[in-house]
């Protein structure tokens, strides 16, 4: 399997391992899941997670997963997302409880984002939000994403954030 | 139809990333048949297979996302647990005949050996040949009488099929689920058959 590793000063990105399913689940499980289409019950978040992974062997790219360099503690997600509906690929995450607001996400997106533009040669990538979700429009304006008002998202009323790539080469 | 971009195969650089990826799934060719990694271009002959009544063996209807859902779990298979879903086609061909599975479905208790085939396809003995094909590599992953077949006991196909690869009615096992199902057990023997 030749899915790259990325590392940052705190994260190692990694190819998605069937362990890293049970904090999926769980994360789907809970409210904290609201803004992404959650929650959902165990079998439905394993059918999404699956197809995920998947994208990694019939696209070419996908999510990492995300552990802590020092501990090898599982962190989360952060990766591409094109699931079934979606436009084009989305820079998405997925962050465990004890591991928000530490700043993980914001680091591991900019390796993606860097990545991506490296490895594809592709200039932008998006971020489809739920207008609700401020925790994640947050990361995204910190990011350096503007809302691009012509990229149609998902489902309606979703606020589309576009990143240009360039910028995190 | 509207486009459906997640459907579309990679160019360039990602295209190389995902066939290195889909190089983990061992290929297999017998007399007549060759079961190679799934691609997105194979997804089309899927959906038509899991939206047609020749699904109907397979527990709950399908719609198209979760025909989707059911083609990325197999695919996901490889990476996840080094067993998956392979496309099976006529040697020298590239179109789909059918799918054969060496997976664990979301809830499924063992792992299992499962097959399906276009209805262009059936009729030939593809399927035997198939499966037949693979029972070696999933004797070797899980030992003789670790991995099963779970069968609708109302497909007359399947269950021929089953018994011709050799495998033994496990009662026992059928009881740890709700709905009705018989549970083929394989073993070693069924390879020399």
């Amino acid at each position: 399997m030749t899915i790259p590793t990325l590392q940052t000063d705190r994260l190692t990105l990694r190819a998605p391992a069937l362990a890293d399913f049970d904090h999926w689940a769980a994360f789907f499980a809970s409210e904290r899941s609201v803004h992404e289409r959650g929650p959902l019950n165990r079998v439905d978040a394993w059918h999404v997670w699956a197809a995920d992974v998947a994208l990694w062997h019939l696209k070419g790219y996908g999510a990492f997963g995300l552990e802590d360099r020092a501990t090898g503690a599982y962190l989360g997600e952060c990766g591409i997302y094109e699931p079934e509906g979606f436009p084009e690929p989305e820079l998405g995450w997925l962050i465990v409880p004890d591991a928000e607001g530490k700043g993980y996400v914001t680091e591991a997106a900019r390796a993606v984002m860097g990545w991506a533009h490296q490895a594809f040669g592709w200039d932008r990538l998006i971020n489809i939000i739920d207008p609700a979700n401020t925790r994640s429009i947050a990361v995204a304006t910190r990011l350096g994403g503007v809302i691009d008002t012509t990229i149609p998202g998902a489902d309606p009323g979703d606020a589309v954030f576009r990143h240009d790539l360039g910028a995190h080469a | 139809m509207t486009p459906r971009p997640w459907e579309q195969p990679p160019e360039g650089a990602a295209f190389t990333i995902a066939q290195r990826v889909a190089a983990a799934v061992p290929e297999i060719v017998t007399n007549r048949l060759r079961l190679r990694a799934p691609r997105l271009q194979d997804y089309a002959a899927y959906e038509a297979v899991f939206l047609s009544e020749r699904a109907a063996y397979l527990g709950a209807a399908f719609d198209r996302e979760s025909a989707f859902a059911d083609f990325c779990q197999g695919v996901a298979g490889w990476m996840l647990r080094g067993a998956g879903m392979w496309t099976l086609c006529l040697k020298g061909s590239e179109a789909p005949l059918g799918w054969i599975y060496l997976w664990m479905e979301f809830g499924d208790h063992e792992p299992e050996l499962g097959w399906i085939l276009t209805e262009a396809a059936e009729g030939n003995g593809y399927a035997v040949e198939a499966a037949r094909s693979v029972l070696p590599h999933a004797l070797a992953l899980y030992g003789s009488g670790g991995v099963v077949s779970y069968i609708d006991p109302s497909n007359a196909r399947s269950l021929r099929l089953a018994e011709r690869l050799g495998a033994r009615l496990d009662s026992e096992a059928a009881r740890a689920f709700d709905e009705p199902v018989l549970v083929y057990r394989h073993h070693v023997e069924g390879i020399a058959q």
